[in-house]
């Protein structure tokens, strides 16, 4: 039996494990309810922020990505990395899974590998909900112009360009987790980094700062700096996440 | 025994070679039938002068454990004498040295994959995912490996549970969750089940139906099992073979038969005068101790019966109630744990 075909089981039970999850309900939850805030400051005072006869996907779609590169997707990810997490500890499961005839490094990946794709879902989800409430609220009220324009998939690649460049922040956070049997511990330190992001955004060695990266990936591409999805932000946090889910392999593998 | 491809083509028959070798193997098939059975057995289980350390405190010392294949072995210990300790170890969950534990024969550092694959386990507590229905729970350890759907159905009809494997494990009593715990130890068909207090918990009923269960899949299915265990009745109703841990030793190891021979009769006698009637027998060389207002007397056979009784008529002490009781396992465990500290 080869490494990809235990990986592959590993991963499909950890899938099972996240039905009827409160983390498989925020990852879909969270990009909801921020896209249903905004369509409903939109549909109270849209004509506020649009002007007539230009693009509304922007000005409608700029809060849901500004608040959600700096503030909602780390959030998410802090308490996403805890829920999956505590499914285990909850159980105590751990000495159980250890004792599985599989090596500990493929609990530890696979387990990763099912919270980054919880991610990438909600990444998804931010997308598709963007673009239903945008819909909706053309709609609802026509005189915005949101039928006129094309929704475009851009925005699908800002989602995933900001989704990549947390990757360091999602395995950080899930080796904290991973690690800590308290589910409040890396929800603080998780907290703490996000709020010190926050307060040095404007600093001129943020980028130094990997909890801000998915901040900087916005607005690399909103101003037009990098509009790749494969900027410098991702391929930091693509690097560090490599560095700490190495560290976590090491680490879970030695221990006792 | 007898291999397919001994028939080969036709002529071999005319090879005293095919016929030397089926009257071999057709002896050996015959012979192992009848005395197969007192074939000596291999350790399934081996500990070499095991230890093991929490920081300071020796959890585990020179532990030589030796579980023979095909028996229930119960590893008895009170709380905090190094049980689920030793199960880590066997199980490879904490360091230990090379060759210090060995099971199926082979070092668990070396092979601990290819052994974890003929083990089954359950460690300190069955751990399911409460959230999920038993039958989920089971599925996660399905696919991890990589079995037939199949077996799912077959594991919960063993454990008795096929009725209730639609319902979330949070709807569970202990004791479903406990059978549900030994259906994920079973869901390989392990040749070896490590099984760390499974009786924990259980009221009176389960305990029954858990120990019907390991004696099946021991007399049934020939499986290895090693039960921790604190309940002592249970290990001397379900287990042939025992050992006894205290402090993190190992003070008795052996047929639980041998153990019963150990076990000293009581004899309970009340006199009319039982300072002097202790004194008497004291200087025979028999342990005694007064319990209310009778003396209970440590004897060996029937013979030393004879000799008290003897004793104290010749010192003109009267009887007045003569009995005796069997010292039970759990009394023996008792004195064995006290006396080694």
């Amino acid at each position: 039996m080869n490494a990809l075909t235990q990986f592959r089981r590993c991963l499909a039970a950890e899938v099972l494990k996240l039905q009827n999850t409160l983390a498989l309900a925020v990852a879909f939850g969270v990009p909801f309810f921020l896209n249903l805030l905004v369509f409903i400051i939109f549909l109270s005072e849209g004509n506020k922020f649009i002007k007539p006869g230009t693009d509304p996907w922007i000005p409608y779609t700029k809060p849901i990505f500004s608040f959600w590169s700096g503030l909602v997707m780390i959030l998410l990810i802090i308490l996403q990395a805890a829920l999956i997490n505590s499914i285990e500890h909850k159980s105590n499961s751990w000495p159980k899974l250890y004792s599985m005839p599989v090596p500990r490094g493929m609990v530890y990946f696979s387990k990763l590998t099912a919270f980054l794709a919880l991610n990438l879902l909600s990444a998804l989800a931010l997308f598709v909900f963007e673009g239903l409430f945008g819909l909706l609220l053309g709609l609802v009220m026509p005189f915005l112009g949101f039928q006129n324009f094309r929704f475009s998939y851009d925005l699908l690649a800002l989602s995933f360009k900001i989704m990549l460049a947390g990757c360091f922040i999602m395995g950080f956070q899930f080796y904290l987790s991973y690690r800590s049997r308290s589910f409040v511990l890396p929800l603080a330190i998780g907290f703490c980094l996000m709020v010190t992001a926050g307060i040095i955004n404007s600093w001129q060695y943020v980028y130094l700062m990997p909890f801000a990266l998915p901040s900087l990936a916005y607005k690399a591409f909103t101003t037009g700096h990098d509009l790749s999805v494969f900027s410098y932000e991702v391929a930091t946090s693509f690097g560090l996440l490599i560095i700490v889910s190495l560290a976590g392999f090491y680490e879970v593998r030695s221990r006792s | 025994m007898l291999r397919a491809d001994t028939w080969g083509h036709w002529e071999s028959v005319l090879d005293p070679r095919f016929w030397f070798n089926w009257t071999f193997q057709i002896a050996f098939a015959v012979f192992h039938h009848l005395f197969g059975k007192y074939a000596p057995k291999m350790n399934i289980i081996e500990t070499n002068d095991l230890d093991f350390h929490y920081r300071e405190h020796k959890a585990l010392s020179n532990l030589n454990l030796a579980v023979p294949e095909k028996t229930i072995y119960g590893f008895l210990g009170p709380n905090g004498a190094g049980k689920s300790t030793t199960i880590r170890a066997l199980l490879g969950l904490i360091p230990v040295g090379s060759d210090k534990v060995r099971l199926f024969g082979k070092d668990i550092n070396r092979h601990r994959l290819e052994i974890l694959r003929k083990t089954g386990s359950i460690i300190e507590t069955p751990s399911s995912y409460e959230h999920l229905s038993g039958y989920k729970n089971l599925e996660i350890f399905q696919k991890i490996l990589g079995l037939k759907k199949r077996r799912i159905e077959e594991v919960l009809e063993v454990v008795s549970l096929s009725a209730d494997g639609g319902r979330k494990v949070n709807e569970y009593s202990l004791g479903m969750k406990q059978r549900l715990g030994i259906g994920y130890a079973l869901i390989s068909d392990p040749e070896l089940l490590i099984l760390d207090e499974p009786l924990n918990g259980l009221d009176p009923g389960g305990i029954r139906e858990v120990r019907a269960l390991l004696i099946t899949l021991n007399r049934e299915a020939g499986k290895t099992i090693f039960i921790s265990s604190h309940v002592l009745s249970e290990v001397e109703k379900t287990c042939k073979v025992i050992g006894i841990l205290n402090k993190g030793k190992l003070i008795f190891q052996g047929q639980i038969a041998e153990l019963s021979l150990e076990l000293n009769e009581i004899l309970i006698i009340k006199t009319d005068n039982n300072v002097l009637a202790m004194e008497g027998i004291a200087r025979l060389n028999f342990k005694s101790a007064v319990s209310e207002d009778k003396l209970e007397i440590r004897i060996n056979s029937k013979e030393d019966v004879r000799l008290i009784v003897k004793n104290l008529v010749e010192n003109n002490i009267a009887i007045e109630y003569l009995n005796s009781a069997n010292n039970t396992l759990e009394d023996k465990f008792l004195t064995m744990i006290s006396q080694s500290g």
